[in-house]
């Protein structure tokens, strides 16, 4: 037991370095996913409405922003593209260190990927409802706003759940370009020093954060789903 | 009123051209109820789509009080399909939202203020009778109860025309009744004009006052209810007032014979003075009565035994004021609508 306390609780790089770790994920992970629900849910929706038979049917934008812009940059792994976005958000912020720079790489990466899962959400809403909507004399813009993503509410708060959570995973991964946040101190202490206590630590505090993220997606979802 | 002319829409499947309605023409005066009746693939679908200018008809024109909707675009158009309440087969509700919006949402798009709509949604869930729905959700309703949401939705601009699809298919019979029996209720309501489309007979009889039978995009045979089933022959009228189509077809050595008789008539025991007249025992194998708008029609099958001239039979019966001819039991005979 001595032992234990001794290494597991006295470790100053828990006690010292834990809590900004913590800080930094937040913020990376905060910032990311409230850019990416800002750029990947209109992105989600011009892909549904450009599709073929879609409410602004159009074959030119649709190729574009699927098959090209969201496909690539789906395709390019995290590990490489936050490597060669370095330029770019050294130009966009200024530096490429930190979790303001992390988040640019996590955003780019997760956008595409929320925009997808919003497409999905968006086609789960019946085409009658839209029928409705446009035999009632509906604007487009009136059906999307007023109908289709009201409908599509529990689906896209289940995507924005996943969209986080699998957000959380990737910054540890920015964390060892210099993001910091959990993952470097997991790299740097837990892997590089075989501090297996901040390796376990660190663990169990991102299991709780990806917990906390998915009860309380869930209970956004449960709340505005009256199907 | 609602006048269609010449309605006619081309789709292109591939190299291959589909024609879904051929010309398709008529007139629902306010004040009454319309049926469309056919089978699927009839063209019932593209036939709604194309009235209330969610497809586009290829040609032809559909006019609502002579303001000519396929000339309409855009914003004109967006008015112009007020003029018609739509009111689908599975209701159409939005999930998200609470009865009384889902009523609103209408009057939302024409940006009336909340306690004026409030107001007329109020009014609207008492017409259809769901006076305490409004906070709930459309999953907490049956479907008969959803189906009065729509009626009332599709009530709320106060449209000139009600058009139904398909209404009561997804439902069952008792809830079929009540919903039918609310239609015929808004008939009174001023100007209005109500179309149903439907593949089901019970519907037609029990709401319509006339009638076209849709077949393969075009109308074949259209008229007032009291007109199409006052007939041997029409495709309407037997699958209106058909003989079951389980009655025995065999007429054993005899000849058939199919009397139609009307009105008072209908309740006459002409087959009996026939009988009397001819001397020979007419026997009825089959037959049905019904109430149709107002009127009685009674259409029976009957087998003539051999010895006895069948021709007699029919001059007898048409004597007495009813229809009568020999029945050539031909396959085809049934008609599928």
């Amino acid at each position: 037991m001595i032992l234990l306390e001794d290494t597991w609780f006295n470790n100053p790089a828990l006690q010292k370095a834990l809590l900004p770790a913590v800080y930094e994920t937040l913020i990376m992970v905060g910032l990311s996913s409230l850019v990416t629900v800002i750029i990947g849910l209109p992105l989600g929706v011009v892909l549904y409405v450009t599709q073929k038979g879609g409410l602004g049917e159009s074959r030119g934008v649709n190729f574009v922003l699927s098959s090209i812009v969201v496909n690539i940059t789906r395709s390019i792994p995290y590990a490489i593209l936050m490597v060669a976005l370095i330029p770019f958000t050294r130009w966009l912020v200024g530096t490429s260190l930190g979790p303001l720079a992390a988040s640019v790489s996590l955003a780019i990466a997760a956008i595409p990927f929320f925009a997808r899962l919003v497409e999905t959400a968006l086609r789960e809403v019946s085409p009658g409802k839209l029928d409705a909507a446009h035999a009632m004399g509906s604007t487009r813009m009136q059906s999307v706003a007023k109908v289709l993503i009201p409908e599509a509410m529990p689906g896209l708060i289940a995507g924005v759940t996943t969209t986080v959570v699998t957000i959380i995973g990737y910054s540890a991964m920015a964390g060892l370009v210099g993001g910091g946040g959990l993952g470097r101190l997991a790299y740097n202490y837990g892997y590089q020093r075989y501090q297996s206590d901040v390796m376990v630590i660190t663990v169990i505090v991102i299991v709780i954060i990806v917990q906390a993220v998915q009860w309380s997606g869930d209970w956004f979802t449960r709340r505005v789903d009256h199907r | 009123m609602i006048t269609v002319t010449d309605l006619t829409k081309v789709y292109h499947q591939g190299r291959r051209e589909v024609r879904a309605l051929d010309g398709v023409s008529l007139t629902v005066p306010a004040g009454s109820i319309h049926g469309i009746i056919g089978h699927s693939g009839a063209g019932k679908s593209t036939l709604v789509r194309c009235l209330t200018l969610l497809d586009r008809p290829t040609a032809g024109r559909v006019e609502i009080n002579g303001v000519d909707l396929t000339a309409a675009h855009d914003a004109a158009l967006r008015t112009a399909r007020r003029r018609i309440g739509l009111v689908f087969q599975q209701a159409n509700l939005f999930d998200s939202r609470t009865i009384a919006d889902n009523v609103g949402y209408p009057l939302e798009l024409i940006g009336m203020k909340k306690a004026e709509r409030d107001a007329k949604v109020a009014e609207l869930l008492r017409v259809v009778g769901l006076p305490d729905s409004g906070p709930a959700y459309p999953a907490q309703l049956s479907g008969g109860m959803r189906q009065r949401v729509g009626i009332a939705r599709a009530l709320a601009t106060e449209p000139d025309v009600l058009l139904f699809d398909e209404p009561t298919s997804a439902l069952d019979p008792k809830t079929t009744d009540e919903i039918l029996d609310l239609i015929l209720s808004l008939k009174g309501r001023e100007g209005l004009a109500v179309l149903v489309i439907t593949h089901e007979m019970h519907v037609v009889k029990k709401i319509c006052d006339s009638v076209s039978l849709l077949d393969d995009g075009r109308i074949v045979e259209s008229g007032p209810l009291v007109e199409v089933v006052n007939s041997l022959d029409g495709r309407l009228a037997e699958a209106l007032l058909g003989i079951p189509p389980h009655a025995p077809l065999d007429a054993g050595s005899g000849t058939l014979v199919d009397v139609l008789s009307s009105g008072p008539k209908a309740s006459t025991p002409v087959v009996a003075h026939t009988s009397r007249e001819v001397g020979a025992e007419l026997n009825i194998i089959a037959g049905s009565v019904e109430h149709l708008a107002g009127t009685t029609f009674s259409h029976l099958r009957i087998s003539v035994p051999p010895g006895t001239d069948p021709e007699r039979v029919v001059e007898s019966l048409r004597a007495q004021g009813a229809d009568a001819k020999i029945t050539d039991l031909t396959p085809n005979e049934e008609l599928d609508a």
